[in-house]
């Protein structure tokens, strides 16, 4: 066997890119290329690209274009000191100020234009500031006709400057969906975040070798660092399917289980993942709950 | 599940980035295509969490750049590993630690996401361990077109225009990058033509 035979079989067997990855990644670049930087060279208006179908409740991480319903509308303008708020050609295009100013505020400018958007600012592990982490239709206030589309893009705040102006696109049957925007800021010490999830590939303490350890040993290195545990169960199955959840905050496993996964809780909590057992608690209610 | 503008499921690479200069929602259709190639290609390099911030970037570049593009060129993909490759230079420390680690260990510091996949790892054997130190000590350049043709699968041609060199100098790199490979395998037949 050739050295070029031998180096196509090394990690060969890596996963594809995930769902939520993939869905994160196209919503930076529809943000990009419906912001006012990517107008195009002539103010011709062709069809656009439907891009891609939201459906039902489940939560997303996206942006998507859709074909306008019909033809031109009358604009309908919204302004107040925070916001701005437009709708023409079927398209809303939401421009807030200041994110971080008071969310309560935006939310009764969306519902006197018709929308139901909710912008939280939430708290997340670092470098994620400042970036918009989550995208979410809940279900809708009304029937969405057979065929149709919706799409919702929004911008991460810009990094040169302390306020977060943002700039939001919703379109299709807006008026009949449930939006819920989720923007980090930076967490308090001790604070929990909002985006923490197995998954992130990564290990959550630089330098330090979490995944594939004994419990015993991953809390001991933590606690040597001044860090305390959390605990979530997996329940995944070999092709990915499945679903890890938060437990009791006082159960802990046995030492001589693995570490599955982690991930930071909070500045000085990190989250260790071990996979099921019979005998394990079930979920807290409203516990966090990832997976299918 | 993503639906694409009827008129645009035929297209050319070429033809697409051309349309987004007037119409800049279709540039959405080159990830599509692409994102998920890329994004298994850097994952071998760097793993999934820095594949997904590269992917990211890869095709924000890419669309700001797409005034520059040859539109003559029908197929984007060695365009955007280059973009790709341009953004993994930053982390080449990071991607010759975890080949190193790979070699001493034998297990893959790489860490899958556990959505994804539940992997029992079993511990490398000798020669990949042997490879991934070899990767690890060559030079950047002669990497980046070793895998950008065993990993990528990108042609001599292709991986020329990503990396904007001559092709004589990513057949002389190649040459070098697997003699080297070769070497560190216990030398095999040095005289074998190449596939």
């Amino acid at each position: 066997m050739d050295e070029i035979t031998l180096l196509k079989e090394l990690r060969a067997d890596r996963a594809a890119m995930s769902a939520r990855a993939e869905e994160a990644a196209r919503a930076r670049l529809m943000a990009e290329i419906t912001g006012p930087a990517a107008a195009p060279r002539r103010g011709t208006r062709g069809r656009r690209l439907v891009f891609g179908a939201l459906a039902g409740t489940a939560a997303v991480t996206t942006a998507v274009l859709v074909v306008p319903a019909l033809g031109p509308e009358p604009l309908r303008d919204y302004a107040n000191a925070a916001m701005r708020i437009e709708r023409g050609n079927g398209t809303w295009r939401v421009e807030i100020k200041d994110a971080y100013a008071d969310p309560g505020e935006f939310g009764r400018a969306f519902a006197k234009v018709g929308l139901d958007i909710d912008l939280r600012i939430v708290p997340v592990s670092p470098r994620r500031e400042r970036r918009v982490i989550q995208v979410m239709m809940k279900e809708g206030r009304g029937s969405v006709p057979e065929g149709r589309t919706n799409s919702f893009s929004v911008s991460d705040c810009p990094a040169d400057r302390p306020e977060c102006p943002l700039t939001m696109t919703v379109s299709g049957d807006a008026e009949s969906m449930r939006w819920q925007v989720w923007l980090g800021r930076e967490a308090r010490p001790g604070e929990r975040y909002a985006d923490g999830s197995p998954g992130l590939g990564r290990e959550p303490v630089p330098g330090l070798r979490l995944i594939g350890r004994s419990v015993r040993d991953a809390t001991a290195l933590l606690r040597e660092r001044g860090l305390k545990t959390a605990f979530h169960i997996d329940e995944f199955q070999p092709d990915g399917s499945g679903t890890a959840y938060e437990v009791d905050p006082s159960w802990r496993p046995s030492g001589g289980r693995r570490v599955t996964d982690a991930w930071p809780f909070s500045s000085d909590t990190v989250t260790l993942l071990v996979s099921s057992r019979p005998g394990d608690p079930k979920p807290v209610p409203g516990a966090d709950l990832f997976g299918d | 599940m993503t639906a694409v503008d009827a008129e645009l499921i035929e297209a050319g690479d070429g033809e697409i980035i051309r349309s987004s200069l007037d119409e800049p929602e279709r540039f959405a259709v080159l990830f599509d295509r692409y994102a998920r190639q890329v994004h298994r290609y850097v994952s071998r390099r760097l793993g999934t969490q820095l594949a997904d911030d590269i992917v990211g970037e890869t095709f924000l570049i890419a669309f700001r750049r797409r005034e520059t593009y040859d539109p003559a060129r029908t197929l984007a993909r060695p365009w955007l590993y280059g973009i790709a490759t341009t953004l993994m230079a930053r982390h080449r420390r990071s991607e010759e630690r975890f080949l190193r680690a790979l070699q001493r260990t034998g297990t893959d510091p790489l860490p899958e996401p556990m959505a994804e996949t539940v992997v029992r790892r079993v511990a490398a054997g000798a020669q990949e361990r042997t490879l991934a130190g070899a990767l690890a000590r060559l030079p950047r350049g002669d990497r980046d077109v070793l895998l950008l043709v065993a990993w990528a699968d990108l042609s001599y041609g292709e991986t020329a225009q990503a990396l904007d060199i001559p092709l004589g100098t990513v057949r002389s790199r190649l040459h070098r990058a697997r003699r080297r490979l070769r070497e560190a395998l216990g030398g095999a037949d040095p005289t074998r033509e190449e596939n």
